[in-house]
C-alpha cells in the first residue's frame, strides 16, 4: 500500500503547484518528509513588507536566503534588508504599497544602499520596479556591469536626467521591456 | 493495431496501440523497437494499477495530444477537473505513481490538482488524517517551523 509520503519529491512539488502559501505552510507541519518536500516552494517567492513592523523578520530571512529565487521589497524596508545577500535570486521586485505612504519611515533606505544591493545580486534576469524613488545613474551602471543575464524590465515612476543615459544602455539589451506612468525627462530615443 | 502490455504481477493486456500511446514511454518504446507484436513489459505498474491506467486512457483516447504547458498560474486552474476524472481518482497515489513512471502528462496533473483540492483549507492534524500520516516532530521543532514561516498564514 503506497501513501501519499512515498511519491517521490519531485511529485511533491507538482502537488505544491496547485497550492497557496497558506496550504502549503499547513503540509510543512505534518511531517518531516512533508516538510523536505515542500519547504524549498513556500520560501522560493517571498514578499516583504513594513507597515507598524516588518512583515518578516530580517535574520529569519538571511537563514533561509538559500531557497529564494524571486523576492518583493516593499519601499519602507529599512537597510536590514539591502545587506541581504540572496545566491539564487532571479526576480527583483520593488514596489510601493499603499500601506508604505502611511509609513513615517517611507523610503528609508537611500539609494547608495539599493546600488549596493544590485551589486551584490548578478544573477538578476527579471527587474520589476514601481518605486516613488528616482534611482541614481549608478543603480543602472552597475546593473549594465554587473547583471550579465538581465532580460526583462518593467517599470514605472521617473528617471532622472543625469541616469538616462546609463538607463538606456541597460534598455537596449533586454528582451522585454514594459513601462507603464514612466517619466523621462527627455523625449525617447530611437532604439 | 494491438499490442500487449505485461504488468509487474505477469498478467497480459491486450490494448489498442492508439491508446496504449497514450503513454509517452510506451509509445517511445514502440517507436524504439518498431514493427514488432513482443509484449512490452511494464515493471513497476501492477495489474490493479494497470487496469486503472488503461480505463482512464481508453476515456480520453480522443482527446487532443498534450499542449505545451500554458504559462498562466496554475493554482487558478485546479478546479477544473473532469467530474468523470474526478470519480476515476479518488485518491490513488500509485496511480500517480504510474502515471509519472508511464509518462502520461495529463493523468499526472489530475492526480496532483487531486491531491492538492484534498489538502486545500485543511489543518495540519487534517492533512494527516486524511493521508495517515504520523507527526513525526518533537514538539521543539514544531515550535521552530511555526516560528519560521508563520508569515505564510497571511497570504
Amino acid at each position: 500500500m503506497t501513501s501519499i509520503l512515498d511519491l517521490p519529491e519531485e511529485i511533491h512539488l507538482l502537488i505544491a503547484e496547485h497550492l497557496n502559501a497558506r496550504a502549503i505552510y499547513a503540509c510543512i507541519r505534518t511531517c518531516r518528509s512533508f516538510y523536505c518536500s515542500f519547504i524549498p516552494r513556500l520560501w522560493c517567492d517571498l514578499s516583504i513588507k513594513r507597515y507598524k513592523r516588518e512583515s518578516m523578520d530580517a535574520d529569519l530571512v538571511r537563514a533561509k536566503v538559500h531557497l529564494i529565487e524571486a523576492i518583493n521589497y516593499s519601499s519602507t524596508l529599512t537597510d536590514h534588508y539591502y545587506t541581504i545577500v540572496y545566491p539564487r535570486l532571479h526576480t527583483l521586485r520593488l514596489g510601493t504599497f499603499y500601506a508604505d505612504e502611511k509609513e513615517p519611515t517611507y523610503l528609508q533606505t537611500k539609494p547608495p544602499k539599493k546600488v549596493e544591493f544590485v551589486r551584490h545580486h548578478p544573477t538578476i534576469r527579471k527587474l520589476i520596479c514601481h518605486h516613488k524613488d528616482t534611482l541614481p545613474r549608478e543603480f543602472w551602471e552597475v546593473i549594465e556591469s554587473y547583471w550579465t543575464d538581465f532580460e526583462s524590465l518593467e517599470m514605472s515612476g521617473m528617471v532622472k536626467a543625469e541616469a538616462v543615459d546609463p538607463f538606456w544602455t541597460v534598455c537596449d539589451k533586454l528582451q522585454t521591456l514594459y513601462f507603464s506612468d514612466l517619466n523621462l525627462p527627455e523625449s525617447l530615443p530611437i532604439l | 493495431m494491438t499490442v500487449i502490455l505485461v504488468s509487474s504481477d505477469n498478467q497480459d493486456f491486450k490494448v489498442d496501440k492508439e491508446v496504449a500511446e497514450r503513454s509517452i514511454l510506451i509509445k517511445n518504446m514502440l517507436e524504439d523497437v518498431g514493427e514488432s507484436d513482443s509484449p512490452i513489459p511494464l515493471p513497476n505498474v501492477t495489474a490493479a494499477v494497470l487496469t486503472k491506467v488503461i480505463e482512464y486512457c481508453e476515456h480520453h483516447r480522443n482527446d487532443p495530444v498534450q499542449v505545451p504547458e500554458e504559462t498562466d498560474d496554475p493554482r487558478k486552474r485546479s478546479n477544473d477537473i473532469e467530474e468523470w476524472d474526478m470519480k476515476f481518482m479518488q485518491v490513488d497515489h500509485e496511480i500517480i505513481l504510474a502515471a509519472n513512471y508511464l509518462d502520461i502528462k495529463p493523468l499526472l496533473d489530475v492526480g496532483c490538482k487531486t491531491v492538492a483540492n484534498i489538502i486545500k483549507g485543511k489543518t495540519p492534524e487534517e492533512i494527516r488524517k486524511a493521508f495517515n500520516i504520523v507527526n513525526d516532530f518533537t514538539p521543539e521543532e514544531e515550535a521552530q517551523i511555526k516560528k519560521e514561516n508563520e508569515w505564510a498564514e497571511d497570504r
